[in-house]
């Protein structure tokens, strides 16, 4: 009998190296979300129409992640005894994020827009320095703008949407910031920004998008994610390049 | 000539153009502290920016022994007359102080008649400087069968530079 649960366990802990092995943890989450987490992180503004407007994958994932679910059921207690009442309805949750992204160059590869001076727009500026490099620095000014934007209304006047998808714990919701966010740098950590926000799920994004938005999107940022693992090398390489340019 | 072990190091303290203090011993750190950035998911440390430098030294001296002369120009002079123009000397001019760090290198070299290499004349060359300098504790004793020596320690706060 024994044997018989560890032959189990070692038969799917070699199907499970094997599936790495071959596609990557990546893929591996993709087709089991609930069995194998990936840790990438993803917060894309979209329009009102659900489009793509800017798409953010963590360049450096968060160092702290809290997802905090509100009690479901209230419990009223009376004379003649208790009344729980319950809502089968989407209750919202907080999800809290705090880190920082370093100082290195990170290679920002968005399938929608660009971020400038000018804020997300369709094309490039040519006074950019280059809109999908960005330092630790640059990344929290993105971050900063995505929060601004979600705030404002598009060309149709109604508000754009945040969509955040943590794949370490297969939850993809549109969110909104209620809570304070913060940046912050010190003396301790000179000239490394930290972030610290907080966001609430108000809905399931599969709700917003159709099933080819959601495969679309889940590539996309899987694409991103592969780049920006594989660009943190060419980063330092990049650095030495704009260090030697500079005068 | 820069490969060779330094063995004839000399630490002086110039001031003015003029030595003041020749150290017995001489050493010094720097630091330069980092954070580490790290992420979920990744048992790595992602980046280890530096986030702060810091420089410290610490100095021995047998001379001069006089305890009215300042081992570092700039240091707090001891023939304040009172209390009050000490605390001022420390608060309003907090003065920095400059170490230099020589090196005796071979300036001159004959061949003697049988044939053998004689040294001459040297010279001393600097190795390196710190500029900036200041001190945060210093030291006296005296014991018996020895002769007093000072020791200082404080810290720098510019980077040290090889003079080529």
């Amino acid at each position: 009998m024994a044997f018989g649960v560890v032959g189990a366990l070692l038969s799917a802990q070699r199907k499970m190296v094997s599936l790495a092995g071959q596609a990557g943890m990546g893929l591996l989450s993709a087709q089991y979300p609930d069995d194998f987490e990936h840790y990438v992180f993803s917060l894309d503004l979209v329009d009102s129409s659900s489009r793509l407007v800017y798409s953010f994958v963590f360049p450096v994932n968060p160092q702290n992640v809290v997802i905090n679910h509100p009690t479901l059921w209230t419990v009223k207690r009376s004379n003649q005894g208790v009344a729980a009442i319950g809502t089968p309805a989407f209750v919202p949750f907080e999800i809290s994020l705090s880190g920082t992204f370093g100082r290195q160059l990170k290679l920002m590869e968005s399938p929608g827009a660009v971020l400038n001076a000018q804020g997300f727009v369709r094309q490039r500026v040519i006074r950019d320095f280059d809109t999908s490099v960005k330092t630790g620095y640059g990344c929290v000014k993105v971050l900063e703008k995505l929060l601004a934007y979600s705030r404002q209304l598009d060309d149709t006047g109604n508000f754009y949407r945040l969509l955040f998808t943590n794949m370490s714990f297969n939850q993809q919701f549109l969110v909104v910031p209620t809570g304070n966010y913060t940046f912050s740098v010190s003396a301790e950590s000179n000239m490394v920004y930290a972030y610290s926000l907080t966001l609430k799920a108000i809905a399931p994004a599969n709700g917003l998008l159709t099933e080819e938005q959601t495969r679309k999107r889940i590539g996309n940022i899987m694409n991103a994610n592969t780049i920006t693992e594989a660009s943190n090398i060419l980063a330092d390489a990049a650095r030495g390049i704009v260090s030697d340019l500079l005068p | 000539m820069a490969a060779k072990t330094m063995t004839a190091p000399l630490a002086l303290v110039y001031s003015n153009n003029k030595v003041v203090s020749l150290l017995k011993n001489f050493s010094w750190t720097e630091t330069l502290q980092r954070q580490d950035v790290r992420e979920l998911g990744n048992l790595m440390t992602v980046e280890v920016p530096a986030v702060s430098y810091s420089g410290t030294f610490s100095a021995d001296s047998s001379m001069p022994f006089s305890l009215e002369s300042p081992l570092f120009d700039g240091q707090v002079n001891r023939i304040a007359q009172n209390n009050l123009q000490y605390q001022d000397t420390v608060t309003l001019l907090n003065p920095s102080f400059v170490i230099t760090i020589l090196k005796k290198e071979v300036a001159n070299i004959i061949i003697t008649a049988n044939g053998q290499e004689l040294v001459t004349g040297t010279q001393n060359l600097i190795f390196a400087v710190i500029t900036r300098a200041f001190w945060d504790s210093e030291n006296f004793s005296i014991a018996e069968a020895s002769v007093g020596s000072r020791n200082i320690s404080g810290r720098f706060l510019d980077p040290i530079l090889y003079v080529q």
